[in-house]
């Protein structure tokens, strides 16, 4: 678990506004060195270091801009999941988009009971997408309860993540 | 499935200049030339403008990579933002999809006081519901109320309904709206369309135009919002009046008019931006830009610039008042940043008086300048239409240096 973060995160608090940061729009590498710039310096140094994994998130998680900055950067740095209360509209999208799994906790009081550094498993997922489940679990090594998340998508947005991305589903369809 | 139209315009978020910025225009502008799209180059204005003046038409399905696309709502198109490769894949002939809403019918009653404007009335909307509250929901405006609006006034409740988390907001198209596209010269385009009588929401919020009073988001969020009255009397170092949800005709000459004659505060600095060339050449014909230039305001060129910190970028501590959409921590470009959300009104008298003020203790609305008509061509002649389908397929596409490592993650087989 790479960082815990609380309500109504924008997308530019993934990928942030100004002048310094935007010169890079173009080069994701580069951006990806300000994820998460003014809440936690050193996110991106960890992510690597720790060899990706996943964000957890509360409410409203991506608010705002559509920017794909917000997604890609992460993605860069091995993001693979993002675990919140809820998520916008638009930023779920691109995550999914991206090939990153957007999930929710079934029990919402158990973001309570996430702590950076944890190691999670969500050794299911394939499968649980592939068979349409509306559910999956993640294990968290060193405890023994599991937690419940709810992986609730469309037929089409399975597919999507199943393909690893918008760009691969479109092109397998052809 | 409804019938769809994607138009890309840019967004004209970018310092020229800057080595990446110049590769990425060129880049856009053979990209577009390639593939059949209008290019609208930088300093043309800002998409969502450009949108309603000369490609939005009611009854249609615009999809837009950007989140204030929700804007085209004022001339009744279903407007949803989402991300850029979804868009490009609509481009590509690719289905769009999204979840169906909740419809929220917002019943508008009466008509706006003096001072009041259509900033207020989605700050109204937030103020309620929050930035959460409209996850999920289509806003479909109707009631008595609506014909008092204009399409700017349209525009600008549409453009930051988005920040309820809303999927989309819709006004009716009507006699207002056919005065619009008749200035820009597509009466062609118009239809009335409305809502059927007895039509069922689930849900509806009723706002009575007349009971609202001057509203303000305080640091740093779109939905803490407060009466203005409230924080009435701090001080303030900066005040931006743009954005696309605020630099519309209408917008600029209220500012103009309440700052004739006189000067701003030196307290602090004031920025107008116009949101199109359209409204820039309007605005000078008007006399308005002449009235901001002598009154102190630093004129911008059409563009997003500071609402998403490129340039403008408050000092550390300082208040901002601004008439954009968002106020997210650090989206000034400067951390701690302290950036409250306006109307046009409030940050025009708060630019006179050196501190947040109710534009009602200004004494009367200023009558506004004649409105000259609008100049379609100030944006027309600079769009760039695509060649023929043989010159396009000779075109090559630029690719700069700064440009490879974006386009290696992003095509990159999974």
């Amino acid at each position: 678990m790479l960082i815990v973060v609380g309500d109504d995160i924008s997308t530019g608090g993934l990928s942030p506004d100004g002048v310094v940061v935007m010169s890079f729009c173009s080069n994701v590498e580069a951006m990806a060195n300000f994820v998460f710039r003014r809440l936690d310096p050193q996110f991106p140094t960890r992510a690597q270091e720790w060899g990706g994994g996943f964000i957890v998130g509360g409410h409203n998680y991506g608010q705002g801009s559509s920017r794909e900055h917000a997604v890609l950067a992460p993605k860069q740095l091995g993001v693979r999941a993002v675990i919140a209360k809820s998520f916008a509209r638009i930023h779920r999208r691109n995550l999914i988009a991206q090939g990153l799994v957007p999930l929710t906790f079934a029990d919402e009081a158990d973001y309570d009971r996430v702590r950076q550094g944890d190691q999670w498993e969500i050794s299911a997922l394939h499968g649980n997408l592939e068979r349409g489940e509306g559910e999956c679990r993640a294990r968290i090594v060193g405890a023994a309860e599991e937690l419940r998340l709810q992986a609730g998508f469309t037929a089409r947005e399975r597919q999507i993540l199943l393909a690893g991305g918008l760009l691969a589903y479109t092109r397998a369809a052809e | 499935m409804a019938e769809m139209q994607v138009a890309i315009l840019l967004h004209s978020h970018l310092v020229d200049g800057l080595l990446v910025q110049g590769d990425e225009h060129r880049y856009l502008k053979s990209m577009c030339a390639r593939y059949g799209l209008v290019y609208s180059p930088p300093g043309n204005g800002i998409c969502h403008y450009l949108h309603l003046e000369r490609f939005a038409r009611p009854g249609l399905v615009l999809v837009g990579a950007d989140s204030h696309t929700t804007m085209a709502g004022a001339v009744s198109m279903y407007a949803v933002g989402a991300g850029g490769l979804e868009v490009a894949l609509c481009l590509a002939g690719q289905p769009f999809s999204i979840p169906a809403p909740r419809v929220v019918g917002v019943e508008l009653r009466g008509r706006l006081s003096p001072w009041v404007q259509g900033k207020d009335v989605v700050l109204e909307l937030l103020r309620r519901r929050g930035v959460r509250g409209g996850i999920g929901c289509v806003f479909e405006f109707f009631g008595e109320g609506v014909p008092t609006l204009n399409v700017t006034q349209r525009g600008t409740i549409c453009n930051m309904v988005m920040e309820t988390g809303a999927t989309t907001g819709v006004f009716p198209s009507d006699e207002r709206t056919h005065e619009w596209l008749t200035t820009q010269h597509r009466a062609a385009e118009w239809l009335p369309l409305a809502a059927d009588p007895g039509a069922t929401y689930d849900e509806v919020e009723v706002i009575d135009l007349g009971g609202l009073e001057p509203l303000i988001a305080r640091p740093s969020s779109p939905g803490n919002v407060v009466p203005v009255r409230k924080v009435a009397g701090t001080p303030v170092g900066q005040v931006c009046v743009g954005s696309s949800v605020n630099s519309g005709y209408e917008d600029l000459a209220l500012v103009g008019a309440v700052l004739r004659g006189q000067v701003v505060d030196q307290r602090l600095v004031m920025t107008v931006t116009p949101g199109s060339r359209q409204i820039q050449d309007r605005i000078i014909r008007s006399g308005t830009y002449l009235d901001l230039v002598q009154a102190g305001a630093r004129m911008l060129e059409p563009i997003c610039g500071p609402c998403i910190g490129i340039g403008q970028a408050p000092g550390s501590g300082i208040v901002s008042v601004r008439t954009f959409n968002r106020n997210f921590p650090g989206r000034s470009g400067t951390d701690r940043d302290q950036v409250y959300l306006s109307s046009p009104a409030t940050a025009a008298a708060t630019a006179l008086r050196g501190v947040i003020t109710d534009p009602r203790d200004m004494g009367e609305e200023p009558t506004l300048p004649p409105a000259p008509a609008p100049n379609i061509s100030a944006d027309d002649q600079h769009f760039l239409y695509p060649p023929s389908q043989a010159e396009a397929a000779n075109v090559k596409v630029f690719h700069g240096p700064m440009l490879f490592r974006r386009r290696r993650l992003l095509y990159r087989r999974s």
